[in-house]
């Protein structure tokens, strides 16, 4: 199946430009993670169509999926 | 500056009762004086009141310390009233604390309770309002006070050299808003659960290079919870802190947190997430 990937801030220097993805059926957002080789602690918030989702979530085929870093510093 | 203390609170009660007569013995006052802070400085003088408290009978009225001539128009006279009539809370006074501070204290916020155990060292040199070389091994509360006291003697300021954790209760009492500039996820989280215990609403900004985040936490919404997951640690720990972007997402954070004491903000579960090096501007919802 074929997704729309938007990374943003510290995760863009993974995929800088909104990109396709292509990854096999049944799969979820840690796998989509594996595939572009981010850790999942890098990433907090994972939204699919906009929905806000767990990293556990199943993904389905022309799905966008965004993903933010965690920002904690004062 | 004043410090609270129990009589004043008994004050507070007296002084809502008679509002009406100590607004008339404000105008007769000032048609005597004919300036608005000399009348306002008669009657604390002869009422005893906390000035920030004769500052809002003047601005109910619609008169305006010099002080607030430019906050009038934008807040409003009953604004500027509610805003000396607030207490809030900063938790953390160091990069996003220092500028929340200072802009709070020109909005004419009634009273802000500073906590931060820290004292200045020179890595916060780079972004914090109030480290400079003279502060410098100063605490952070001590300096925040001076700076506070120096721009506007009706703000009350009490100072809490302590950790957010050691906090008790009644460091809350009549609090209306905390101000959530803390720098590590666990004391984030902590303070939600405090917000959520005593129902009070907290104004989140983090920061982490050129990146920010501003949200507020409504009691029973587990917003932080639901950002920060399981994660320990943010970007910040990697791309620092910058002294702009400090500024920025507190100036969002301070903007915040005034609309909602003027009740001019809906209740809503979102994060706006700032990129100050594309200058983008998303809001997430949860």
């Amino acid at each position: 199946m074929q997704l729309e990937i938007k990374l943003f801030a510290s995760l863009q220097k993974y995929m800088p430009n909104v990109e396709k993805v292509e990854l096999d059926g049944n799969c979820t957002v840690l796998d989509l993670l594996k595939k572009i080789g981010i850790s999942s602690s890098e990433v907090a918030i994972t939204l699919v169509n906009g929905r806000h989702v767990k990293l556990e979530q199943r993904l389905n085929e022309g799905e966008t999926v965004a993903m933010f870093p965690p920002i904690a510093g004062g | 500056m004043q410090c609270s203390h129990p009589s004043q609170e008994d004050n507070l009660v007296k002084i809502t009762d008679n509002e009406e007569y100590l607004s008339q013995l404000l105008q007769q006052k000032l048609e005597i004086t004919g300036e608005v802070e000399k009348a306002i400085e008669l009657l604390v003088t002869e009422q005893g009141i906390p000035k920030r408290i004769a500052e809002s009978l003047a601005c109910g009225l619609h008169i305006f310390p010099k002080r607030y001539d430019l906050n009038a128009g934008t807040f409003g006279g009953m604004g500027q009233k509610n805003l000396l009539r607030s207490k809030v809370m900063v938790a953390g006074l160091g990069g996003l604390g220092g500028h929340v501070v200072e802009q709070l204290v020109r909005c004419g916020l009634g009273i802000v309770v500073g906590v931060d155990a820290d004292l200045f060292d020179e890595t916060n040199l780079n972004r914090q309002l109030y480290c400079d070389l003279q502060t410098i091994g100063l605490r952070k509360t001590v300096a925040t006070q001076r700076r506070v006291a120096a721009i506007n003697d009706a703000v009350e300021f009490h100072p809490l050299a302590l950790p957010v954790e050691d906090l008790e209760d009644g460091a809350y009492d009549g609090v209306d808003l905390i101000f959530d500039c803390l720098d590590t996820i666990p004391s984030r989280l902590y303070l939600q659960e405090v917000g959520e215990r005593l129902s009070i609403p907290l104004i989140h900004g983090a920061i982490g290079g050129w990146y920010g985040q501003v949200a507020i936490v409504w009691p029973g919404s587990k917003l932080l919870s639901n950002v920060y997951g399981t994660r320990k640690e943010g970007i910040e720990k990697v791309l620092g802190s910058p002294p702009f972007t400090p500024a920025f997402i507190a100036t969002i954070m301070v903007s915040e947190g005034i609309k909602l004491l003027l009740g001019k903000k809906e209740r809503e579960n979102t994060v706006l997430f700032v990129d100050l090096m594309n200058n983008q501007w998303q809001y997430i919802s949860l």
